[in-house]
């Protein structure tokens, strides 16, 4: 359902919007944070945070009270809450956008976090691209330790907190959150092996949250309004769904960017209502409904569902661009709901061409670690190099399967299953289009992913 | 000779130091510091950070690799990357390569002769709603047109640094701009509200980064096709937490259609993170 709201986005595109004066103003900015700090116990504050059913917003969607309340602390350790803001997934532009435009949302749901957790520092890792971003949130903390909001005792509360910015250099591997954690402690941005979780020893050794920025930046919103109330916003909050998120869209459609919906809305919506509909009035091809590493959807998919128990059950045999966008309902359909940033291919889009483009980017960001990934991916992408040059056999194509299966399961980390997941779903859904490549059929020097040439 | 740090930059480093518990925490700011000086990272950076930090020279040597914008070569003046990912490709970022590629006179990966530009692709710079962008240095350019990719080699052909509209729109108090949220419904006093649904097509939610690119018009209507059109189904103004003043919203009809049947999803047991994050 269709519910556009600007409890972010609000101060997004005003004039001086990034700065405190305008959060305050327009968003009550720091309100939920005094509240919270000088009214709240910590595990009130993880209780009533479970109620606004905030799923992870990076991909994995997992719950974010439910995070918090993993937290146990330490007789000598301190706590860390970390913010990933390593905005990488192709596909993905929302984090980059509150960065830059509502920089306060991410820094007052820190202290929020920070209190809950019982952390007296957040370090929120942005990737070093993205230098406006940064920018924009070290002038924010700057004015948040002014007014006192940070600092030694933010509120008059004797509860320190302190917020750092802290940069990558450009690896994708780093938006998974062990991997994030080693990169923040100065050494090689590779993944680490699971248990033991961050909650249990994270960053530098101490029980550490890795939360993304969009879930923080969600919690003043879901505090000042009452958390319960705002998992209600949702139409899905009986799937534990809940609240208002940023949907994007981009690819081939008319008006791509960024909205603020309420959870629940469909592909359709989000593509012909809210994307304006395809270039050119074209029809649809295919979507990927939120980042490379979710399984395409062709747009004639029908929803497979006859198990009544299914939570997508109630849309059995109609489209999959009528399901709500949400993380129990886009699991099941065989994809996954990932970033929520949807990219839209419109007809006469050539998959094998998108499958080769995917692939470049998966071999290039194995971070080479384990075996399967480092190798497979470059295997993959050798096959689909030669799929393009025309010097595929279809020994090489069935083999595509093989290497990919091989790498599901097989790895430290998710990367794999992101390499893996998406090439299946083009193999699967898009068999005859490879096999014409292999035919010689179609060749890959006609292959076009853009409409038209730029103009 | 061995490397040092301009006085400046060494005042920071042990501002950066003192954030984290860890000294090694500080490697990857540090050797950043050291590049902006020195314009790409050599033996004698990775020796002067591992002595600065107490690290083997071997771990910062591992992070110096393991890293794609920490530079192994010398580099030009400036840096042009290209995103290349699907996206910004679906909108012509092939093109922006060919066209980089003519009028600089290199390849992907060179540099040019006068040593003024270096031109490479990267993997998704994060503005897939703004593609086809390059980044030139530290700015963005985005919604790219031939027109404005020409101006900006241009000038970076003559040596200089292509005006940066973001950084630039950010720093001086823009003029007064149409406020995005004016069709919004009535303020509450939440801040942010719920908008009803209107047949006028929704814009983005920030101007800049809206796309109006390759001649489509911003204000293009809806398809002819568009297909399952929601009914203007209004929805009531969001509840307020109970310090508030009392809601006072307009009376509206429920929405139309039957609200989904509650249903039992099983809790999933400590399931952890199983993807990386965007």
């Amino acid at each position: 359902m269709l519910k556009q709201t600007n409890y972010l986005t609000k101060v997004y595109g005003l004039p001086q919007g990034w700065k405190l004066a305008a959060y305050e103003r327009e968003l009550r900015g720091y309100e939920a944070a005094k509240k919270v700090l000088t009214t709240m116990q910590p595990a009130d504050v993880v209780a009533e945070a479970k109620k606004a059913n905030i799923r992870g917003r990076g991909g994995a969607g997992f719950p974010m009270g439910v995070k918090w309340s993993f937290m146990k602390p330490h007789p000598t350790k301190p706590a860390y809450l970390v913010i990933n803001a390593d905005e990488g997934e192709p596909g993905t532009h929302k984090d980059r956008t509150i960065m830059e435009e509502n920089p306060h949302s991410v820094i007052e749901g820190c202290i929020i976090g920070c209190y809950a957790i019982g952390a007296h520092v957040a370090y929120v890792y942005v990737r070093d691209e993205l230098h406006l971003s940064k920018a924009r949130l070290w002038e924010a903390i700057e004015e948040a330790k002014a007014k006192g909001y940070l600092g030694k005792k933010p509120f008059g509360k004797d509860f320190a907190v302190d917020v750092v910015v802290h940069t990558g250099a450009g690896a994708y591997i780093c938006g998974e959150e062990t991997s994030l954690l080693n990169s923040l402690e100065g050494r090689r941005g590779e993944p680490r092996l699971k248990p033991p979780f961050p909650a249990q020893s994270g960053a530098f050794a101490c029980p550490t949250t890795v939360n993304n920025l969009e879930t923080i930046a969600a919690v003043p919103t879901a505090f000042i309004m009452g958390c319960e109330e705002f998992s209600k916003l949702s139409s899905i909050h009986h799937l534990n769904d809940g609240g208002v998120r940023l949907f994007g869209v981009n690819g081939h459609v008319k008006k791509p960017g960024v909205y603020e919906c309420c959870v629940g809305l469909t592909l359709r919506e989000l593509i012909f209502d809210l994307g304006g509909g395809i270039l050119g009035d074209k029809g649809l091809h295919s979507v990927i409904p939120g980042g490379s590493s979710t399984p395409v959807l062709r747009a004639d998919d029908l929803v497979d569902a006859p198990d009544p128990k299914s939570p997508v059950h109630e849309w059995h045999g109609k489209s999959v661009l009528d399901v709500p966008l949400g993380v129990d309902t886009f699991r099941n359909l065989g994809t996954m709901l990932g970033t929520c940033c949807a990219t839209v291919m419109a007809e006469g889009t050539d998959p094998v061409a998108c499958f080769h483009n995917l692939m470049q980017f998966y071999r290039h960001e194995s971070c080479g670690q384990c075996t399967p990934c480092r190798e497979g991916s470059g295997w993959l992408l050798r096959i689909a190099d030669k799929l393009m040059e025309g010097t595929c056999t279809m020994e090489e194509l069935n083999d595509l399967h093989d290497i990919a299966n091989n790498i599901m399961g097989n790895t430290i980390c998710a990367f794999g299953e992101g390499t893996a997941m998406p090439a299946l779903g083009y193999l699967k859904k898009y068999r005859k289009e490879f096999e014409a490549y292999v035919r010689g059929d179609k060749k890959g020097k006609d292959a076009k992913l853009a409409l038209e040439p730029l103009s | 000779m061995a490397f040092e740090l301009s006085p400046e930059r060494d005042r920071e480093l042990s501002e950066i130091l003192t954030r984290y518990p860890t000294k090694m925490a500080a490697c990857i700011p540090a050797l950043h510091l050291c590049q902006d000086q020195n314009g790409w990272v050599n033996e004698e950076i990775i020796d002067f950070v591992a002595k600065k930090l107490e690290l083997p020279t071997s771990h910062v040597k591992g992070v110096v690799t393991f890293y794609t914008l920490f530079n192994q070569h010398p580099v030009g003046k400036h840096q042009v990357w290209v995103c290349r990912t699907l996206p910004c490709a679906l909108r012509g970022a092939g093109d922006v390569i060919a066209h980089c590629e003519k009028r600089l006179g290199i390849k992907v990966g060179e540099t040019t002769k006068d040593g003024k530009v270096t031109l490479k692709t990267a993997e998704c710079l994060a503005s897939c709603g703004t593609a086809p962008m390059i980044q030139v240095d530290k700015d963005y350019h985005e919604n790219l047109t031939i027109k404005s990719l020409d101006a900006i080699l241009d000038s970076l052909m003559k040596g200089q640094a292509p005006a940066a509209k973001v950084l630039s729109a950010a720093a001086p108090p823009p003029a007064p701009a149409p406020v995005l949220t004016a069709p919004f419904a009535a303020p509450s006093p939440l801040g942010g509200s719920v908008k009803p649904p209107s047949d006028t097509p929704p814009e983005p939610v920030k101007s800049k980064m809206a796309g109006t690119m390759m001649g489509v018009g911003s204000g293009a209507a809806l398809p002819v096709q568009k297909p399952n059109t929601i009914p203007p189904v209004r929805v009531p103004a969001p509840p307020k937490p109970g310090s508030l003043p009392p809601p006072n919203p307009p009376p509206l009809p429920a929405r139309a259609s039957k609200p989904p049947a509650p249903l039992q999803v099983e809790k999933k047991e400590e399931e952890e993170e199983k993807k990386p994050e965007g």
